[in-house]
C-alpha cells in the first residue's frame, strides 16, 4: 500500500533515542494490563505482529479488542506490561503520542470524520499539519487515493452527504494518507448497514494484498478467516487462543473459543 | 418484504380506481391544509392588534397615561434637545452607551477566552490559576452588576491603589462591565469547546495532530458554530446593562440623561424614549441571534455546515415529501 515499506526507526518516535533494531516486530506487546477504574479490561495480553501481518482480533463485545487497539497507538495508557512498536518501548518517557500516531493509523467504528471539513480536507489535514507536507502535494496524493477507492467525485462533499460505506472508506483513506506502517481497524463495519459492508471490506482486502500491516478488531468472521494471517480470540481480558485462521475456525482448542464459535454458528454468522 | 396486516389485497382494477379517488381527496386535503394556517394566523394578528389599539385609546386612565409617558413636546425635546431650556439631546447620551459597549466588548471577548482556556486546561501546573478562574467566575456571576458598580465607583477612589483609585468615570464603567461579563462569556466559550464530541478529538489525535493543532483545526472550528448565538445574546445583554452604569454617576449615558430630563417635567416621557432607543439597538441583534440559532440547529441536525447546496437539498427533500403525499 504505502510506498515506504521501511519501518520507521526508533528515532522517528522519540526524536532522541538512537537504538535501532535490524528486523523488529511491528508490535511486540507483553503482559499488557489496562484498567478503567476498578474494571480490568486487559488482564494479560501478549501479542506479536510481524511486518505485513494481518491479525484479526475476535471475541465477544467488551472483551477488550478496541481497548487493546487504542493502547497500541497511545490513545490509552497501559497500567502494566510492555508494548514495543518497531522495537521502540512505548513506556519510554521520550515517546510522544502524536509521533507514534503518525506511524500508526486507526479507523474507528463510527468513522469520526470531521463534519466541518469536506472529504478532501478530511484526508489532507493529517499530512499537511502533522507531517508538514506541502498542501499541493498532499491534495494530489489524496485525490489519487480517493480515486483508487472510487471516491474521486466525492472530494468536495461534506461527510453527512455520504453513505455510511462511503464515509468509512473516506476514513480509511484519511488514515492511509499518513502512510502508516501499521493500520488499526476498530470494528469498522459494525456501524454499517449490511449492504454497505462489502465495499468497505474490499478496501481492506486491497490494503492487505498491498502488504499493509494490519490489526483489526472485527465481528466479520468470514472476512477474518479470509484475509488474516493470524487470528486472536480475546476473552476475559487475555488472548485465549491464537493461530492461523484454519486452526482457530476449524479446530479451536480453548473451550471459550469453541463456545464463542458455536454461538456464532447458531446465529448464522459463520 | 413487509406486508401490511390491515389491507386485504383487492384485485388490481378496483385497487387502481380506489387509489385514484384517494389520491384526489388527499391532494385536496393537502391544498386546504396549506391554505388554512395562513388565514388563522392573519385573524389572530388582527384580533390582537385591535384589542391593543382599543385599550390604548379607551381604557380608563388612557389620557393620563398618554400625558405621563407620551407628551408630544417632551418627546421632541427629549430626542432633539432644547438649548433654551438647557436640555441636551438624548441621542448624544446614547453615544456614550454605544462607546461603553464598543470598548468593553473586545476586552471581554479576549479576557473571557483566557479565562475559558485556563478553566479547560488539564495540566497540573495550571491548578492554581484554574482554582482562581473558577472562583472568579462564581463570584462575578453571582454579584448583581449594580452592586459591582457601587463597589467600583464609590469604593475604588477611596483606596490609594496607584492606578485604580484615580481612573476616569468612563474607565470605572468599563471595569464594571468587563468584570461581570467576562465571566458569562468565558462560560459560553467553555460550553462551546465542551460540546465538541470526544470522538472528534480521538479522530484528530489519530492522525497525529498535536494538542494545539487539534485545538486549532478540530475543536475551535466546531465550537465556534455552537458559540455564536449565545455570544450575541450576551452582546444584547451587555448593551442594555450599559444603562446600569448611570447609578455610578459621572458618565452621562442615556439613563442619566433621561433622569435629568425627567426632573425638568416630572413626567416619564424621557424613559420611554430611552427605552425605544435601546429597542432599536437590541432588537436587530436578537433577531440575528435567533437566525443564527435556527441555522445552528439545522446544522446540528444535519451534521454539516449549511451551504447553498444544503439549502437546495432541503428543498429537494421537501419536494420528494410532496410527491409522497401526492402520488
Amino acid at each position: 500500500m504505502s510506498d515506504s515499506t521501511t519501518p520507521p526507526t526508533s528515532d522517528d518516535l522519540t526524536n532522541t533515542s538512537s537504538e535501532v533494531c535490524p528486523q523488529p516486530l511491528v508490535v511486540d506487546a507483553h503482559d499488557v494490563i489496562k484498567r478503567f477504574g476498578e474494571r480490568e479490561v486487559l488482564r494479560s495480553v501478549t501479542l506479536h505482529v510481524a511486518p505485513h501481518d494481518v491479525v484479526s482480533l475476535i471475541g465477544a463485545s467488551g472483551s477488550g479488542k478496541s481497548t487493546l487497539l487504542r493502547c497500541l497507538n497511545l490513545l490509552e495508557r497501559i497500567d502494566g506490561g510492555r508494548i514495543s512498536l518497531f522495537g521502540q518501548d512505548l513506556a519510554d518517557p521520550d515517546v510522544r503520542g502524536e509521533l507514534v500516531r503518525r506511524h500508526v493509523g486507526i479507523v474507528f467504528q463510527a468513522f469520526n470524520l470531521f463534519p466541518h471539513k469536506n472529504v478532501l480536507d478530511n484526508v489532507t489535514l493529517g499530512p499537511t499539519k502533522a507531517l508538514q507536507v506541502d498542501r499541493k502535494v498532499a491534495e494530489e496524493k489524496a485525490m489519487d487515493l480517493l480515486s483508487r477507492f472510487g471516491l474521486k467525485d466525492k472530494a468536495a462533499e461534506y461527510p453527512d452527504r455520504l453513505s455510511g460505506g462511503q464515509q468509512q472508506r473516506v476514513a480509511i483513506v484519511r488514515a492511509i494518507a499518513m502512510e502508516p506502517e501499521l493500520l488499526l481497524l476498530d470494528e469498522i463495519t459494525s456501524a454499517l448497514d449490511p449492504e454497505l459492508v462489502a465495499e468497505v471490506l474490499d478496501v481492506v482486502r486491497e490494503l492487505a494484498q498491498g502488504g499493509m500491516t494490519m490489526l483489526l478488531a472485527t465481528h466479520e468472521m468470514n472476512f477474518a478467516r479470509d484475509v488474516s494471517t493470524k487470528v486472536c480470540f480475546l476473552a476475559d481480558g487475555e488472548i485465549a487462543e491464537m493461530g492461523t485462521p484454519a486452526q482457530i475456525f476449524t479446530a479451536p482448542q480453548d473451550p471459550r473459543t469453541q463456545q464463542f464459535l458455536r454461538s456464532l454458528t447458531a446465529a448464522g454468522r459463520l | 418484504m413487509v406486508t401490511s396486516p390491515h389491507t386485504d389485497t383487492p384485485t388490481s382494477a378496483t385497487k387502481d380506481a380506489s387509489t385514484r379517488t384517494l389520491t384526489k381527496r388527499r391532494s385536496a386535503l393537502w391544498r386546504n391544509a396549506q391554505r388554512a394556517p395562513r388565514l388563522i394566523s392573519l385573524a389572530s394578528v388582527a384580533l390582537i392588534a385591535i384589542a391593543l389599539v382599543l385599550t390604548f385609546l379607551f381604557a380608563p386612565g388612557a389620557k393620563t397615561f398618554q400625558q405621563t409617558f407620551l407628551d408630544p413636546t417632551e418627546l421632541r425635546e427629549t430626542i432633539f434637545g432644547n438649548a433654551g431650556k438647557n436640555i441636551a439631546p438624548i441621542w448624544g447620551a446614547l453615544l456614550k452607551n454605544i462607546e461603553l459597549f464598543l470598548v468593553a466588548e473586545p476586552i471581554i471577548l479576549v479576557l473571557a477566552l483566557g479565562v475559558a482556556l485556563v478553566r479547560l486546561s488539564k495540566s497540573p501546573l495550571m491548578t492554581g490559576p484554574r482554582i482562581i478562574a473558577i472562583m472568579y467566575v462564581d463570584v462575578a456571576r453571582g454579584l448583581p452588576l449594580i452592586l459591582v458598580v457601587y463597589a467600583v465607583y464609590f469604593g475604588l477612589p477611596l483606596t490609594s491603589i496607584p492606578v485604580l483609585s484615580t481612573m476616569t468615570y468612563f474607565q470605572y464603567g468599563i471595569i464594571c462591565l468587563v468584570f461581570c461579563y467576562t465571566a458569562y462569556v468565558s462560560e459560553v466559550y467553555r460550553a462551546g469547546v465542551m460540546s465538541v464530541p470526544n470522538a472528534q478529538l480521538l479522530a484528530g489525535r489519530a492522525i497525529g495532530l498535536t494538542e494545539s493543532q487539534l485545538l486549532r483545526n478540530v475543536t475551535v472550528p466546531q465550537a465556534v458554530r455552537v458559540v455564536v448565538a449565545p455570544l450575541i445574546n450576551d452582546f444584547v445583554s451587555l448593551q442594555k446593562d450599559t444603562a446600569i452604569i448611570s447609578v455610578g454617576s459621572g458618565v452621562v449615558e442615556i439613563m442619566s440623561q433621561a433622569h435629568i430630563d425627567q426632573s425638568i417635567w416630572f413626567r416619564d416621557t424621557p424613559f420611554i424614549i430611552a427605552g425605544l432607543f435601546f429597542l432599536v439597538m437590541c432588537v436587530p441583534l436578537t433577531r440575528i441571534a435567533d437566525a443564527v440559532l435556527a441555522r445552528d440547529l439545522r446544522t446540528r441536525l444535519s451534521g454539516s455546515p449549511v451551504t447553498p447546496r444544503r439549502r437546495w437539498s432541503a428543498r429537494a427533500s421537501a419536494e420528494s415529501m410532496a410527491t409522497v403525499l401526492q402520488p
